[in-house]
């Protein structure tokens, strides 16, 4: 293995306490910018220590580096949220925004080593919540046929993993192989955040459901794209 | 299909389906069952071997987890069997939810049959995870006050 865990630990807290005082809105845009490019070396050592530990089949210290992995890329969403927001590009804020909190929860159930994000997670849904009207969320009915576990491959089930928890490095999933969608309904807590109400019309117009600035019909119409049927619908 | 024994995890839908094509498991309910063998709780399945339900997936941030039954001689013979299965279940509810924040709601509904062994009654509960514990004494109160 490249670093034990206690002495990336160390390296790991130095280079967030570096950037962190720019992780409020009012910092200045460049400060945050640099703050992102900082945090992009320390993501890849990240991502090197975890593959050292995969490859040495230590579970241990696969979770722990991944953990770190989501933590990272936790700070370098809520740097992006921020960037987004100053330019007044507020879909992919809220995106960011939202990306910055699963990042967080995966680390937390990855590893002790995250134990502490707790109030982290809760000042990103305080911003959720302060910063954005309430959306309209979806989210789909499926009856699922078939599904398979993302570690091992077999069916989902049938195996010994559960879905959530960490595997030498990675987070189990329930892949569906087989389903069908039932329904979509509106709902006011949904799984994926990103899954919402992009636009609303008004008359002959498209507003914007954050902004309500008018959007381009053609905008409307194109949506949802590939990315968004998977992340988001309407 | 079999007659819920021992301890069995329902479909949704168990009760209203028109037959065992309409029965739809929660999606919860794979997880729970791969809990369950890691933790020696021996679960009597409602499927016959090589029967399989689908489940329904549904993806709200609520976890929704399939209906437990239990019967009279569970409650009469074994009762830190149901304690055991509910802390399993609580356990995970709480690991569903770490790292989330905002409304952390589970369902879950627990039936226990009457003592006589004809008929039985339904627990329906929807709160956070911790409140699942209380489960395994409203059950053995329900039971007893049924005796």
């Amino acid at each position: 293995m490249k670093n034990s865990i206690a002495d990336f630990r160390g390296h790991f807290n130095e280079v967030v306490e570096s950037v962190e005082r720019f992780g409020i809105f009012v910092r200045a845009r460049e400060l945050q910018m640099q703050s992102l490019a900082a945090l992009e070396p320390l993501l890849k050592d990240c991502r090197e220590n975890k593959e050292a530990a995969i490859k040495n089949l230590d579970d241990d210290a696969a979770n722990a580096f991944f953990a770190f992995e989501c933590m990272t890329e936790a700070l370098m969403e809520e740097f992006r949220f921020y960037l987004c927001l100053k330019d007044d590009i507020v879909d992919e804020a809220w995106d960011h925004l939202i990306n910055a909190e699963s990042a967080a929860s995966n680390a937390m159930k990855s590893h002790k080593v995250a134990a502490h994000l707790q109030s982290y997670v809760g000042r990103l849904h305080a911003l959720e919540c302060l910063l954005f009207p309430k959306p309209v969320f979806f989210s789909t009915g499926w009856v699922v046929h078939a599904s398979e576990c993302s570690i091992c491959g077999a069916e989902y089930g049938e195996c010994d993993h559960i879905k959530g928890r960490p595997y030498l490095g990675q987070l189990c999933a329930r892949i569906v192989k087989d389903g069908i969608v039932r329904e979509v309904s509106a709902v006011s807590c949904p799984a994926d955040k990103r899954c919402r109400a992009m636009h609303f019309s008004e008359g002959e117009v498209w507003r914007n459901a954050f902004t309500h600035q008018v959007v381009p019909t053609e905008s409307v119409k194109s949506a949802p794209t590939p990315r968004s049927l998977e992340g988001r619908l309407m | 299909m079999n007659e819920p024994m021992g301890l069995a995890l329902l479909p949704r839908n168990f009760l209203d389906a028109n037959g065992a094509h309409d029965l739809l498991h929660e999606s919860s309910v794979q997880t729970i069952r791969s809990l369950f063998r890691q933790n020696r709780i021996a679960e009597a399945r409602i499927e016959k071997p090589g029967q399989k339900i689908p489940t329904i997936q549904e993806n709200d941030a609520a976890l929704i987890l399939p209906a437990l039954f239990v019967t009279n001689l569970i409650l009469t013979g074994n009762p830190h069997f149901l304690s055991i299965a509910l802390n399993v279940i609580s356990s995970y509810a709480t690991d569903f939810f770490k790292g989330m924040a905002g409304a952390k709601k589970v369902k879950f509904d627990v039936i226990v049959q009457n003592a006589n062994g004809k008929g039985s009654k339904k627990i329906h509960y929807e709160g956070d995870a911790e409140g699942l514990k209380e489960i395994t004494e409203i059950a053995g109160k329900v039971f007893r006050d049924e005796k």
